[in-house]
């Protein structure tokens, strides 16, 4: 199973590059990674705009003075920080257009991640969900939790139809404490819909990473004739033709995919789009590169 | 409006075909798992509605497609009016070349009679057996070529060229017409709708001529002392006279024997006698003098001498094989 979550090919694509986290949550276990402690101790790392529920104690109040905006003073610190995969697992992940499902390419995905995490002493956590919270895996860094997490992964299969509003509400008696949270979903919904269910996960002080899977079956459908297409969700039907599949159809989801982009930065959180056709290793390491920050 | 292969009408019913693809055969999408429908709409389906008129526009257009290709395998083609009363159609000035017309003056009557008939836009022919396009200058020049026409094949060559240039023809015909030129069956000398033809005999009042209508010669010989030869002279609108045949072999002659023909009758001379080489010889029985039409003066054949063969019989009945030989060896 171990052999299956983590080819040693993946692993050694990702091997030379450190997940670190962009801000850092507090953590107790010193590590590699920068630690978002404030403190006049601690290297200062940068400026950053205040959002709602940040600390008031942080804000410079100097430079609020000098341009009558509120903005955070940050420093650096050295720490472990704690990685919580949130794992769609809707029937629509398990699409297909030929190559891999979804569903596997996002459990491959977050094992290779949370490996990595686990590799650096992060505490790893898992939550599965659709219409609601199906699996919860407590983030921690010992090596039992590590096999738990990878048998959740494997038994999570495609079994429902997805419901952002729901889950999201129970995760935030799970997110207690700050961190990573990687969400692995293909997002068929609203963007505005899935902006505003996740946005209160960043607010809470997390860093948050949205990884759209889609196979490029949905980005660019191609139709040999009219097909009487059944969502593999509702079971409703739809006759379309080749033409809207090639035209109108493509500029919809392009359109879909600028709204998610574009409203994860404007909310403070990372957005990375996994085609099911790209190479595994080659989706890790753009999100790692994205992640530093030198894409 | 008529067709010229109109069995191929047949092939009409390949319309049928595209009849059942887009009518009887039931269009049936096939389904798809697709994620999620949040990007289609139900306008799409206007568009599929839309397809489907498509679906009979394309259903006419092959259909008219396979009508075309049928009718074209037909060849159809029209009937024009006739020229009206008074309108002549192209005129074709023909003049007979034939062997009868090296009779006398005749070709040279006819070339002048068609000089006479040709104005500008007239298409000139020379006929002999086949009816063949010329131009004027050849045409006053036209020759005798030494074969036999029929007024049949002239009148059909004349309906194909009508269907090819589809106008009605003037035709000026300018001829000796013997009277063996006619066909069997007077339909055969119909010409097209529309069409005419004009008669310019040239032969005149009749001529008197000689003629050698027969030989009758063995094809093989042994021994050419006791082989004959026997031929007919016939004369046509001519007097009582002696003329004289003579044998030739190989172009030399060989012998002469006088004949008494009878007015406008016939008279049989015979030789005695072809001493050959061994080998085929080319034989001809000629009047002499000859007279004015000189191609039927001249009767040709060939006879070859060979040695005889020897062959043994065993059996009860030697005497009715050599019968037998004897009777095939004198008939040939």
């Amino acid at each position: 199973m171990l052999q299956r979550f983590l080819d040693p090919q993946v692993l050694a694509g990702i091997a030379n590059l450190q997940l670190t986290a962009k801000t850092v949550v507090d953590g107790f276990i010193a590590g590699l990674h920068r630690s978002p402690d404030y403190g006049f101790s601690q290297e200062f790392a940068e400026y950053r705009a205040y959002v709602p529920g940040d600390d008031l104690r942080f804000v410079d109040w100097n430079v609020y003075a000098r341009t009558d905006r509120l903005y955070l003073k940050r420093y650096r610190g050295e720490t472990n920080t704690r990685l919580t995969i949130l794992l769609d697992r809707s029937n629509s992940m398990a699409f297909s257009s030929g190559g891999v499902k979804k569903i596997d390419y996002a459990r491959y995905l977050a094992a290779s991640l949370a490996y990595l995490a686990h590799h650096q002493r992060d505490a790893v956590g898992l939550i599965s969900f659709d219409e609601s919270v199906r699996d919860f895996i407590e983030p921690s860094s010992r090596q039992g939790n590590w096999v738990k997490l990878l048998h959740c992964l494997d038994r999570s299969e495609p079994a429902s139809r997805t419901d952002f509003a729901q889950p999201f509400v129970h995760f935030q008696q799970f997110l207690h404490k700050r961190g990573i949270v990687l969400v692995i979903s293909d997002f068929l919904a609203p963007a505005e819909v899935v902006l505003r269910t996740v946005a209160p996960l960043r607010q809470r002080g997390n860093d948050v990473v949205l990884m759209h899977v889609l196979d490029p079956g949905e980005i660019s459908p191609r139709l040999a004739g009219s097909r009487i297409l059944i969502d593999m969700e509702t079971g409703d039907e739809l006759e379309v033709s080749p033409e809207y599949a090639a035209g109108g159809y493509r500029e919809k989801i392009a359109a879909h995919l600028k709204a998610l982009e574009s409203g994860a930065q404007g909310a403070g959180m990372s957005y990375f789009l996994a085609r099911t056709d790209q190479p595994l290793d080659e989706a890790l390491r753009r999100y790692l590169v994205v992640r530093e920050g030198r894409a | 409006m008529g067709l010229f292969a109109p069995w191929f009408i047949a092939g009409l019913g390949l319309l049928g075909l595209p009849v059942y693809l887009h009518l009887l055969k039931r269009h049936r999408s096939e389904t798809q798992q697709f994620s999620s429908l949040m990007f289609f709409e139900k306008s799409t389906q206007a568009n599929l509605r839309h397809r489907r008129l498509d679906f009979l526009v394309l259903l006419t257009a092959r259909l008219a497609l396979l009508s075309l290709i049928a009718l074209a395998f037909a060849q159809p083609f029209l009937w024009r009016a006739g020229a009206a009363p008074g309108t002549a159609g192209t005129r074709l000035v023909i003049v007979d070349t034939s062997a009868s017309m090296g009779f006398g003056d005749r070709i040279s009557r006819a070339r002048t009679e068609a000089a006479r008939l040709m104005t500008p836009g007239s298409k000139a022919a020379l006929f002999d057996s086949r009816l063949r396009l010329t131009t004027p200058p050849e045409l006053a020049r036209a020759a005798v070529t030494g074969t036999r026409g029929s007024l049949g094949e002239l009148a059909r060559a004349l309906r194909a060229y009508q269907e090819t240039g589809k106008a009605p023809l003037d035709v000026h015909f300018i001829s000796d017409l013997q009277r063996s030129a006619m066909p069997p069956g007077f339909s055969d000398l119909r010409l097209g709708p529309g069409s005419s033809i004009t008669l310019h005999p040239v032969a005149g009042s009749p001529e008197p001529n000689w003629t050698v209508e027969s030989v009758t010669a063995p094809s093989r010989v042994r021994d050419g002392s006791s082989a004959k030869v026997q031929a007919v002279i016939a004369g046509f609108h001519t007097k009582a006279a002696k003329v004289t045949a003579v044998l030739e072999v190989n172009g030399r002659p060989v012998a002469r024997q006088p004949a008494q023909v009878p007015a406008s009758g016939r008279a049989k001379v015979e030789f005695t006698g072809l001493d050959i080489p061994y080998g085929f010889a080319q034989c001809a029985v000629s009047l002499e003098p000859g007279d004015s039409l000189s191609a039927d003066d001249r009767y040709l054949f060939t006879v070859e001498r060979t040695d005889p063969l020897r062959v043994a019989f065993s059996g009860r009945a030697p005497l009715f094989f050599r019968d037998a030989l004897d009777a095939s060896t004198r008939g040939a």
